[in-house]
């Protein structure tokens, strides 16, 4: 280890060590890893009890626009579970009425009814969503919240968040 | 003894507890996953999995400070 023949320039013109400077050895990195692979499952620990705890509104029933202000092949927005909230009513048939949260599930921009596709888009990334809410092209990869909807006396009800899209 | 111990089983060590801690943070991702998607028993499996590639690094890594 006292084999100065060999030491680099740099050594020579800064001949200062420090105590241990030649023992970053793997097993001081195996012991920061091992840490770190603790923290990392204590971490997932929270999220999950987090996950558990935490309390989801699937909001109230509550009335939303007479059916016959929807025109047919068109859409309504409104706010719903909670006054910030934006869904979007749409009607792709005379009888059929769908609801859904209006955030994207990519990065939360709000999507639009393209009645002439008959599809759901998110103008930010181009991520599009069909009628049953599943995403059919671009970066989303989860389905848009699914909020029950029903017509009762010619008036669109909101039910509550559906469990799945 | 311990001086004498081949590097390669440390380094074997320490390429076993890379692996399982690349494997944490894809679970951890999938634990997130859950989250967002509403999903407590996703994130809680992978959570338990996650729990069992720490214990394993561990042990790894005591077999190591035996050595």
């Amino acid at each position: 280890m006292s084999d100065t023949g060999h030491a680099p320039i740099w050594r020579r013109d800064f001949p200062y060590t420090s105590e241990g400077e030649e023992r970053v050895t793997r097993r001081e990195f195996a012991r920061y890893l091992v840490a770190a692979s603790v923290a990392v499952a204590g971490s997932g620990g929270i999220v999950s009890l987090w996950a558990s705890l935490r309390s989801v509104n699937t909001g109230v029933e509550q009335e939303i626009v007479a059916i016959d202000q929807v025109p047919v092949g068109g859409s309504h927005l409104f706010q719903y579970p909670g006054p910030e909230d934006p869904a979007i009513l749409i009607r792709p048939e005379a009888e059929t009425v769908l609801g859904f949260g209006q955030k994207c599930t990519h990065l939360g921009c709000v999507v639009f009814w393209a009645a002439e596709d008959k599809l759901l888009e998110c103008p930010c990334h181009e991520g599009v969503f069909d009628l049953s809410g599943e995403p059919v092209s671009g970066p989303p990869d989860r389905p848009l919240s699914r909020i029950d909807v029903e017509v009762r006396s010619g008036v669109v009800w909101a039910l509550g968040i559906g469990s799945e899209a | 003894m311990s001086r004498n111990r081949p590097i390669q089983v440390t380094t074997a060590v320490l390429v076993y507890v890379i692996l399982l801690f690349s494997l944490q943070i894809f679970l951890l991702v999938v634990a997130v996953e859950g989250f967002l998607e509403h999903d407590a028993s996703l994130a809680w499996s992978a959570t338990a999995i996650s729990a069992l590639l720490a214990a394993g690094s561990l042990l790894f890594y005591r077999h190591l400070q035996r050595g």
